[in-house]
């Protein structure tokens, strides 16, 4: 640092500029820039000369007005130090961020596979908080992954969203073949109406629109052929029926209707946890996600005060509502391939306090189940 | 140009450099300052004495070896 020339801009008064300026040159001084102002001038100089100049020339009065060169960026950077040190911790704070990944998540709906998967990628260094890796790591990482478990994982894909992984997972599965040496049919396990039939192996012994009772058969484990058995296997398949339900629904005439009084307050809840104590009585809650941050969810509440009212049903809201829980109890028990066809209110009757409602409902419903057929040991005599 | 003139000098060999340009002189190698004013500049070479005389004449850059006037130059004599 010594070596580099420590230049200074001095600014001095004086009215008669010239003989400053043949002063300065009789002292040796070198002297570049001069500007000229109305009763001073301004130069640059080494702080060397401007010693020389303050100890001969003290007559004048010589300001230094600033550092130039490299001393001035110097002086510069000393008077913003805390600005630029934030500067430089802020952009290493966006490397560090940008580079971390705060949270993994293993998509598959068995959850054996999302343990396994989750144990191995920690155990290649894919976890909360880790460093992200590139491109090359990542393949790496699956293809070990996928080598370790051949016969669980047939497919695995890393993917990087903001500074998630998400990783998606599909199973491998090794159908085994067992032959079937049951002899079983596929009977009725209600009373119906045939809609649908879907037979895999067996004989079909029934039609659509055929009415069956519980426990005919429909399709048979021995195949016929004029009246003689020619094969027995375990028959396979699937038939759908409509089936007919009567219920009783008892609803009470009087109720509590819930009403929203118009008054909302704002809450916040911190993964499942609020804020603020709630001050409404009683109330109905929506949720809005607001963000997440490393991995904890910040949600805005609204909630919205409810109070209850006492109604009575008329007639044919009573009706309605009977139907509705009627149907609400059926649909419990199906499943996506079953649906009610029909509902139909055979009978009401009604006193003050409660209305009693008969209802004929149809459903299209899985009707076949399998049945073994188990072969006696005949005694050979 | 200090660089480039000295380099010139050296390969060159010359005492002095005089240089007129865009209302300005450059002068390279003078001995001695003679006068200054706004009027009259007087440089002392080895062997004569240059005269520089105009309008607002000033020193813009000055050190032992060389030395940088501006302003409205209107004479410039060479006096022996």
């Amino acid at each position: 640092m010594n070596n580099i020339n420590h230049n200074v801009l001095i600014e001095v008064k004086t009215k008669d500029k010239n003989k400053l300026l043949l002063k300065m040159y009789e002292l040796n001084i070198n002297i570049s820039k001069i500007k000229y102002k109305d009763n001073s001038i301004e130069f640059e100089t080494s702080i060397k000369n401007y010693v020389t100049l303050k100890k001969y020339l003290k007559s004048y009065s010589f300001k230094i007005k600033k550092e130039t060169g490299i001393y001035d960026i110097l002086f510069k950077i000393k008077s913003n130090k805390l600005f630029i040190l934030n500067l430089i911790l802020s952009f290493i704070l966006i490397y560090i961020m940008s580079n971390t990944i705060v949270s993994v998540k293993v998509i598959h709906s068995k959850k054996y596979i999302r343990e396994i998967v989750n144990e191995s990628l920690k155990e290649y260094g894919v976890k909360r908080l880790s460093w992200k890796k590139n491109f090359e790591e990542l393949n790496s990482i699956k293809k070990k992954i996928l080598d370790k478990y051949p016969k669980n994982l047939e497919w695995l894909e890393i993917e990087q969203i903001g500074m998630n992984y998400v990783v998606r997972v599909e199973e491998r599965i090794i159908t085994d073949i067992k032959e079937d040496k049951r002899i079983c049919n596929i009977v009725a396990s209600k009373d119906a109406i045939i809609t649908d039939i879907k037979s895999v192996k067996g004989q079909d012994l029934v039609l659509v629109n055929d009415y069956v009772k519980k426990g005919d058969v429909l399709i048979s484990g021995e195949i016929k052929y004029n009246d003689e058995i020619k094969n027995t296997i375990c028959a396979t398949g699937e038939i759908l029926g409509e089936v007919w339900y009567t219920s009783n629904v008892k609803i009470p005439m009087n109720y509590k209707k819930e009403r929203y009084t118009g008054k909302k307050r704002y809450n916040f809840m911190i993964n499942d946890t609020k804020i603020f104590k709630s001050r409404l009585k009683s109330y109905k809650t929506k949720k809005k996600k607001f963000f997440n941050l490393f991995g904890i969810d910040f949600y805005l509440l609204k909630e919205y005060e409810i109070n209850y009212v006492n109604e009575k049903y008329n007639e044919k809201e009573a009706v309605k509502e009977a139907l509705k829980l009627a149907k609400n109890k059926i649909n419990m028990k199906l499943n996506e391939k079953e649906s009610i066809i029909n509902q139909k209110v055979l009978k009401k009757s009604s006193n003050n306090s409660t209305m009693y409602v008969e209802i004929f409902t149809t459903v299209k419903e899985v009707i076949s189940k399998t049945e073994e057929i188990i072969e006696e040991e005949k005694e050979v005599e | 140009m200090k660089i480039i003139n000295n380099l010139r000098n050296f390969l060159e060999d010359k005492e002095y450099y005089i240089d007129i340009f865009d209302n300005k002189l450059h002068a390279f190698n003078y001995n001695k300052l003679l006068n200054l004013s706004d009027k009259q500049i007087d440089l002392k070479f080895n062997s004569f004495i240059l005269e520089i005389s105009g309008i607002n004449l000033k020193i813009n850059e000055m050190n032992n070896t060389e030395i940088l006037i501006s302003g409205t130059i209107n004479n410039v004599r060479i006096k022996r």
